[in-house]
């Protein structure tokens, strides 16, 4: 069932309320069969999987918790770390190759899971004893299709304060604003986007270099609008019973570099990486200096494009982005030991327009240029689709003829404006705090909640509501 | 070694990894506090600390760690 179904909005509602009537005892149990409930109707076979990964991983914790010598503790994290990425290469692999369907969120909770085993290893205090809260861990089903990918400790407390306590009307409310946002965003913006995305790309060629270039562009702007939509409804969801999630998007488009875009977007996997291979990796290759760090970063950025999916194009997309990474460092760590050498190293400087505006301004677009060109990649399936379209933007193949003056309205109106709605929403919504107390000072909550809704009822689209990043 | 003698050797290797000649180290500081201390200049400065202090640190002991009082305990452990 999707989130963009509204039957799940029907279904969710007396879900919701017969959890805060539950005593605190059953909501763990009721939300555990709630969310293997919610599974299966995805797949039952792959449910099956989800309990056996989660009862080997929670017998795996006890028993590292339960060593008293690090040689053991470190076989049983090895022995669980091992199943666990199997699990991922076995089904990414017959996803690629066989064309088998990936069981849901495999991604996402194997993920969950070696957090939980290594974040034991390294202290037995962060041992989850209680089966029903490990259990629900990996499958609460808020966080289980696409993240965001929680870290143990956080998810624990947090249930165990939700067990304690009454509704908290404040949570719940912000609950629902997140979720009713993150609808707008997937189906006002995310999937009018994808439309217009889908018409060119029919035919590509057809269309002027203009066209295709913009349309390029907005590739990383409908992602955003489709994941961050989406991350928005499952923070949102989550909250509905008592657990806040980590966040996947902090305005990835004010990044000034490669280098922060990546501290930006996605967070939750780019931590995770960050955390669990990005540092041991870093650390054991110390000895070899930049070359070490650099091999360090590659490994990173490959794992992150082929997380996506074990082919060609998302290999690339993970190299591209390995290589814009890797100059971005090499550049910043000089001119960071070029001002040391100088003598100007935090000194105040007098903020001009250029450094205020221009190079923020810049760098920004700079950024968005690499991380779109990269995109071709991560968008288009096939090898040979993306290399017919870097050949037009290139100018090593023709375009053709079809300018923006040639698309009617009704198709070039609606996805200018989906690009500058996402790319605004994508800076971090400068200015909006401001709107939003003009806004507060005219109309009530409840008048802004009904426009929202009317507008997501009249203004939705007929596609699919699929979500990109389900696939994954 | 006495903790305000690690300190007065961190101050430098921090200053300099981060960047920040005004940074004073306390036991209290965190990587919240440092703008730009992030994934990347973290290794940076266990790489100058150990180098600095003579000690070789584990991922396990890199990670656990959670503040600057912890590092200096840390290095009060491994140091030569």
């Amino acid at each position: 069932m999707s989130f963009t179904s509204p039957l799940f909005y029907l279904a969710l509602a007396p879900a919701v309320t017969v959890f805060y009537l539950l005593p605190g005892r059953w909501r763990a149990i009721y939300l555990l069969a709630l969310s293997y409930a919610f599974y299966a109707l995805s797949s039952r076979i792959y449910l099956v999987l989800l309990v056996l990964a989660s009862a080997a991983v929670y017998a795996l914790g006890l028993a590292i918790a339960k060593s008293a010598s690090e040689r053991a503790k470190q076989a049983y994290m090895a022995i669980g770390v091992a199943a666990v990425v199997a699990v991922i290469v076995v089904f990414k692999a017959a996803g690629a190759w066989r064309g088998v369907l990936l069981p849901l969120g495999v991604s996402f909770y194997s993920f969950k899971l070696l957090s939980y085993l290594i974040e034991v290893y390294w202290d037995d205090e962060a041992v989850e004893r209680d089966p029903i809260v490990f259990f629900l861990f990996p499958a609460f089903f808020p966080q289980i299709v696409s993240g965001p990918i929680q870290r143990p400790e956080p998810f624990f407390g947090q249930m165990r304060n939700v067990t304690a306590r009454t509704i908290d009307v404040e949570q719940v409310e912000a609950g629902l604003r997140l979720i009713l946002a993150g609808l707008m965003m997937k189906l006002l913006v995310g999937d009018r986007l994808a439309d217009f995305i889908a018409l060119i790309d029919q035919s590509h060629s057809d269309y002027s270099y203009s066209v295709l270039l913009i349309t390029v562009g907005s590739y990383l702007l409908q992602l955003f609008a489709d994941f961050s939509g989406y991350t928005n409804i499952a923070l949102g969801v989550g909250r509905l019973f008592g657990i806040e999630g980590p966040p996947n998007f902090n305005a990835p488009f004010s990044a000034i570099n490669i280098q922060e875009f990546w501290r930006r977007w996605h967070m939750s996997l780019t931590l995770w990486l960050t955390d669990y291979l990005f540092t041991p990796l870093s650390l054991t290759l110390r000895d070899y200096g930049q070359a070490g760090l650099i091999g360090a970063i590659f490994i990173n950025m490959i794992v992150i494009g082929i997380w996506h999916g074990f082919t060609l194009n998302y290999l690339v997309f993970g190299i591209l982005q390995a290589i814009f990474l890797s100059v971005t460092v090499l550049i910043l760590g000089a001119r960071t030991r070029w001002k040391r050498a100088a003598g100007k190293t935090n000194q105040v400087q007098p903020a001009t327009w250029a450094s205020r505006y221009a190079v923020p301004f810049l760098g920004a677009g700079l950024t968005f240029a690499l991380v779109s060109f990269a995109m071709i990649f991560f968008h288009f399936r096939t090898w040979d689709q993306s290399m017919s379209v870097l050949a037009q933007i290139l100018g090593l193949s023709p375009s053709g003829r079809i300018g923006w003056s040639d698309l009617p309205a009704y198709l070039s109106v609606p996805a200018w404006t989906c690009m500058a709605v996402a790319l605004y929403v994508g800076a971090g919504r400068p200015g909006s705090r401001a709107l939003a107390q003009s806004v507060n000072a005219m109309a009530p909550h409840w008048l802004q909640y009904g426009v929202c809704l009317f507008l997501l009822t009249v203004l939705s689209t007929t596609g699919s509501g699929r979500f990109i990043y389900g696939q994954f | 070694m006495e903790a305000n003698e690690i300190v007065s050797r961190l101050t430098p290797i921090f200053r300099d990894v981060f960047n920040d000649d005004a940074l004073v180290v306390d036991e209290g500081m965190t990587a919240a506090d440092v703008p730009s201390w992030d994934s990347l200049s973290n290794i940076n400065m266990i790489i100058a600390v150990e180098k600095a202090f003579s000690a070789k640190f584990s991922i396990k002991d890199v990670r656990n760690l959670k503040n600057v009082g912890e590092l200096i305990e840390l290095i009060k452990r491994k140091a030569a």
